[in-house]
């Protein structure tokens, strides 16, 4: 389902350039929960967003449901954005001047749904995510743990086809991560969604079938998790 | 969608109350000053458009050129008859001739009087065609039986009921003058505001015929109020009637004469704009006006562009955020569009309403043309599409930009909060648009500047003769007699001090010129002088100086005497003063020997030269006592001034002028400009400051971090204000360097009509720079002191 053939990120520096991510080749198969690790600033941000469509690499093709993602009109990938995928940020980014329940809301609208449907569905999210008694707070008004669970509500909510997850427990207390983490794998199993997150929580990596270590923009290693390495 | 859209945008005003007021009240009050100056200039620019035929309506003027050329808007009598006569391609020929100060009175049955009303501009005869050239509407009579009979008047409905109340008027008389009859025949609805048929009271030509039949057939006798308008046949070239007027002259003027004579054809629609001829508003007068208006309206649209950009900017990351979640540019784009047109429109019902409330003071000043504007003028098809049309660019200029800018952000870079201005070209664009906005406001700056010492200059400079407690009141009667009656009745109250009688003051809107003979020579001299009437008491009184020679001997009672001023003696060439004492000079037909030299002085407006003048007595064209008052108990003086003058003149209304008011009035004009000019510039500063603030404010927003970290690693306050001191004292500089040579360009333009006038000094931009700077100052530092007081933990803490 997702495919990369020797992508590269760079930006430019000086007279030359300070690459970011270098000659990245990786095949995500539909159904995976893939765990993405690394150092501080060894670009995992980077190649998350390149996945999400966020930022365009600048060497290599990326494949996406065997579509070839650079050649994408700007309108077909929109449309991508708004039924198959959905976006954790590592900063929450949740529209300051938004509602709990409206942050939610936000990508239904896009996606185009009736109003009675999207009630129901925010309901049930906010239920969910244990958030009924806040949904008329703003995010300032929300300590970042509460923030991240909207942000992950609201990446779940237009029930898209794969996850990318930046750090969705970053600021979570262990209980919470572990619900949220347990909310992954449920998606993963039942849903068949395709989950991809970036951690630094080792235990949080192994919810996943497969982790990938980035380090100093270089893949390093495929790895399937065993309960041995513990 | 769109209630998402809404929700966001009103919280995000709300939540930057200060800026989103800021925003809408600067545009608000631009907008307003437009709507307004429109209706001005718009209404302006209307006069006497209404008539039907307005394109093919011409008056007949006069150019006569002697030495220097003299304009007249008037035309002899006689001319009108030969145009109906000789030449039947000209469709309508139809004179006016209009009164000046005049009585009208409604009898009683026993001989005395109803009312009386004293009428400055509103009476005059008019020839029945008057009424097919120009668009009346008649309630009552038509213009063929009602003006047809000599001593029948027709009046519009508001002189009706300023005359006779509800009555009806048909049949009753009203009395001109005391001595004349006139049956009213007609009655005509209001005119329309813009127009300069101003009379309200038109009296049958054929009344003339009888009054002055002796210079009916005068081609010599020019009276600025006696005009003769014609209308062509449609698609006849103006040529064609230009081309009869040598004819006309050739054949009616001796040929001496007949050099100096010139008729033109003013097409209707440059009378009101044509000083020459006597119109009344500068066309460049109105010009300035629009620009003024553009340049505030542009002023609060950069301002708005500004502020709606530095809000934008903020945005980034809803924008990437919702890039993220699947929306497309164009629905941003919409968005952020639909924000600006919301507040756009907000700001539109504001200035509305402003302009509302200014309106009762745009009335007042504009109160010489009757003008009562109202908002409901906008509501004609072609302003409302104007207005249409600039609410569509503002919300065009100030939301395209924005939005465009914004809806292309890349998701992730707008997150990261990397749209740091300078990336997206918005902080040079935005300082390009301050710099235009202090380039605005110091441009007003200065011309206020240059405007008030001018104008000061005009009130203050000598003008030869004392003007300070003067008045001025009608002497109503030629007889001698009566006019000493009423000179020793005045003598005898208290606070008088001097009397003299004449017939205007030194100073006055009536300027009297004639052709006069030097020294017994054979022909008369190539320039004219202007003349003056005055008694013994004038030259003292107005504090006319003797330069040489003495003033009028009391006892001159056959009036041979007259006095000259420097500038004749010079123009005649003579080596002093006093090479013209005792010689003969001939004006109006008599011959009079000079007694004195009085210094020069100011006949009129300051926009005119001096030019030679002479003084004689002559006691039947005494128009006017000019009265020196002592100060004190003024209103108990003037009250017996009036009952003395009552006392002597029971048939008359009573009036006074005081020669500081008469002075004013020649500077009517640019008063009124002066005082747009203030009211617009104070403006433009307060839209410049918005501008201003709300880029400070940005700019301290998007440095919060950076000083936030500097005053931990120990700046201090200074240093920090001076961050953005550097910052804007170079975009004031800029725009000053552009405002200075052009507002000394142009307001050296305009002092080019005064033939005194003070030269620009650099004090003026000495003050405008410090003035921009202070305000600047002000503005900056009231917001950069916010941003470097803060505790420097909260800024950190925001990122
Ligand atoms: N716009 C940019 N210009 C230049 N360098 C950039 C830019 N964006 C990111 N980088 C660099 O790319 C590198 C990788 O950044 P990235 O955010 O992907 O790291 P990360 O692995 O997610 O780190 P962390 O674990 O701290 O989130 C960093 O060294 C960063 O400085
Ligand atoms: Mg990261």
């Amino acid at each position: 389902m997702i495919s990369l053939q020797n992508v590269s990120k760079y930006y430019p520096a000086g007279f030359g350039k300070t690459y970011v991510l270098r000659n990245i080749t990786l095949d995500i198969n539909e159904g995976e929960f893939v765990s993405i690790m690394g150092p501080s600033g060894s670009g995992k941000s980077t190649l998350l967003h390149i996945l999400g469509m966020l930022e365009e690499p600048s060497e290599g093709e990326y494949l996406f449901f065997d579509q070839p993602v650079q050649k994408l009109s700007e309108k077909r990938r929109t449309e991508l954005h708004r039924n198959y995928i959905g976006f954790v940020f590592q900063a929450y980014h949740l529209i300051d001047e938004l509602t709990v329940y409206e942050n939610i809301e936000t990508p239904l609208l896009y996606k185009g749904m009736s109003s009675s449907e999207r009630k129901s569905r925010v309901a049930e999210l906010l239920d969910r995510f244990n958030m009924v008694a806040k949904k008329d707070l703003f995010p300032s008004q929300l300590s970042g743990g509460q923030q991240q669970l909207v942000g992950i509500a609201r990446a779940v909510a237009s029930q898209p086809k794969v996850i990318f997850a930046d750090e969705p427990t970053g600021n979570l207390h262990s209980d919470h991560a572990k619900e949220i983490m347990d909310l992954f794998k449920k998606l993963n199993k039942e849903d068949g969604v395709t989950i991809v997150q970036v951690t630094h929580s080792e235990v949080n990596a192994e919810y996943g079938n497969r982790i990938l270590r980035l380090k100093d923009g270089w893949l390093e290693s495929f790895q399937v998790p065993t309960l041995e390495r513990e | 969608m769109l209630k998402n859209y809404f929700k966001v945008a009103f919280r995000t005003l709300l939540r930057h109350r200060t800026y989103s007021l800021l925003n809408v009240i600067g545009l608000a009050v631009g907008l307003a000053c437009g709507i307004l100056i429109f209706l001005v200039v718009g209404f302006q620019l209307g006069f006497d458009t209404y008539h039907q035929k307005a394109d093919r309506i011409y008056r007949v003027v006069t150019e006569l050129t002697y030495e220097t050329a003299t304009y007249s808007r008037g035309t002899p009598k006689a001319l009108a008859g030969v145009l109906r006569r000789d030449y039947p391609f000209i469709e309508t020929v139809a004179r006016i001739k209009r009164l000046r100060g005049n009585l009208l009175s409604i009898p009683r049955a026993d001989g005395g009087f109803l009312r009386k009303f004293q009428e400055e501009r509103t009476v005059c005869f008019a020839d029945p065609d008057l009424f097919s050239v120009f668009d009346f509407q008649w309630k009552t009579g038509t213009p063929k039986t009602a003006l047809t009979a000599p001593n029948s008047v027709v009046l519009t409905e508001k002189y009706v009921r300023k005359y006779f109340g509800d009555a009806n008027p048909i049949g009753r008389t009203l009395r001109l003058d005391n001595n004349l009859n006139l049956t009213v025949t007609g009655v005509l609805e209001d005119h329309p505001v813009a127009t300069n048929l101003s009379d309200e009271v038109y009296i049958s030509y054929s009344t003339v015929l009888g009054l002055e039949a002796r210079s009916l057939q005068n081609w010599d006798d020019l009276n600025s109020e006696e005009m003769t308008y014609v209308t062509l046949p449609e698609n006849t070239p103006v040529g064609q009637l230009e081309a009869v007027f040598p004819g006309i002259i050739q054949t009616y003027y001796t040929p001496e004469n007949a050099r100096f004579y010139h008729f033109h054809a003013q097409p209707l629609h440059d009378i009101h704009f044509n000083t020459t001829y006597g119109g009344r508003m500068q066309l460049k007068l109105l010009y300035a006006m629009a620009i003024v208006g553009v340049f505030l309206v542009l002023a609060a649209c950069i301002n708005f562009v500004n502020l709606a950009t530095a809000q934008a900017l903020r945005r980034s990351k809803e924008v990437g955020v919702r890039k993220a979640l699947g929306s497309t540019r164009g629905q941003l784009f919409r968005q952020f569009m639909t924000e600006t047109a919301l507040i756009t429109l907000a700001a539109v019902a504001l200035a509305l309403a402003l302009a509302q409330a200014g309106l009762p003071l745009v009335n007042q000043t504009m109160s010489v043309f009757n003008a009562n504007f109202s908002l409901t003028d906008l509501l004609q098809p072609k302003s409302l599409l104007l207005f249409l049309v600039l609410i569509g660019c503002v919300i065009g200029l100030a939301g395209f930009y924005p939005s465009l800018i914004v809806s292309g952000f890349n998701p992730i870079a707008a997150l990261r909060r990397k749209m740091t201005t300078e990336q997206v070209g918005g902080i040079s664009v935005r300082r390009g648009l301050v710099v235009v906005q202090f380039f605005i406001t110091q441009l007003f700056v200065i011309s206020v500047l240059v405007m008030m010492s001018q104008l000061r200059y005009v009130r203050n400079v000598d003008l030869g003769f004392t003007k300070e407690t003067v008045l001025t009141i009608p002497v109503p009667t030629p007889d001698p007699l009566r006019q000493e009656t009423l000179r020793s009745r005045l003598r005898e109250i208290g606070g008088i001090q001097n009397v003299a009688f004449g017939n205007t003051p030194p100073a006055s809107s009536i300027i009297n010129k004639s052709p006069f003979t030097f020294d017994n020579r054979a022909e008369p001299e190539k320039f004219e002088t202007q003349t003056k009437i005055g008694d013994g008491n004038y030259v003292p009184l107005f504090g006319l100086k003797l330069r040489a020679g003495r003033n009028f001997l009391s006892g001159d009672t056959v009036a041979r005497e007259i006095i000259v001023n420097e500038m004749l003696v010079k123009r005649l060439g003579l080596p002093s003063p006093d090479a013209i004492l005792g010689k003969n000079l001939n004006v109006l037909g008599i011959d009079r020997t000079v007694v004195g030299v009085v210094n020069d002085f100011h006949v009129n407006s300051l926009r005119m030269a001096v030019a030679p003048t002479v003084i004689f007595k002559a006691f039947s064209e005494n128009r006017m006592a000019a009265l020196k008052v002592s100060p004190a108990h003024l209103a108990e003086t003037l009250k017996q001034v009036e009952k003395t003058w009552n006392g002597l003149f029971p048939e008359l209304v009573f009036h006074y002028q005081f020669m500081d008011e008469i002075m004013d009035r020649f500077y009517t004009a640019e008063t009124i400009m002066l005082g747009f000019a203030q009211v617009f510039s104070l403006i433009a500063i307060l839209i410049g400051c918005l501008g201003l603030y709300g880029l400070v404010s940005f700019m301290a927003e998007s440095k919060t971090k950076e000083i936030g970290v500097r005053k931990v690693l120990g700046a201090n306050v200074g240093q920090i204000l001076w961050l953005f001191g550097r910052e804007f004292g170079r975009l004031v500089l800029l725009g000053f360097a552009v405002a200075a040579p052009l507002g000394w360009w142009l307001m050296s333009r305009w002092l080019q009509d005064y033939t005194y006038r003070i030269e620009i000094e650099w004090w003026v931009f000495g003050a405008t720079g410090l003035l921009a700077s202070l305000i600047t100052l002000a503005t900056v530092s009231v917001q950069s002191a916010k941003a470097a007081l803060m505790n420097p933990v909260t800024s950190l803490r925001s990122e």
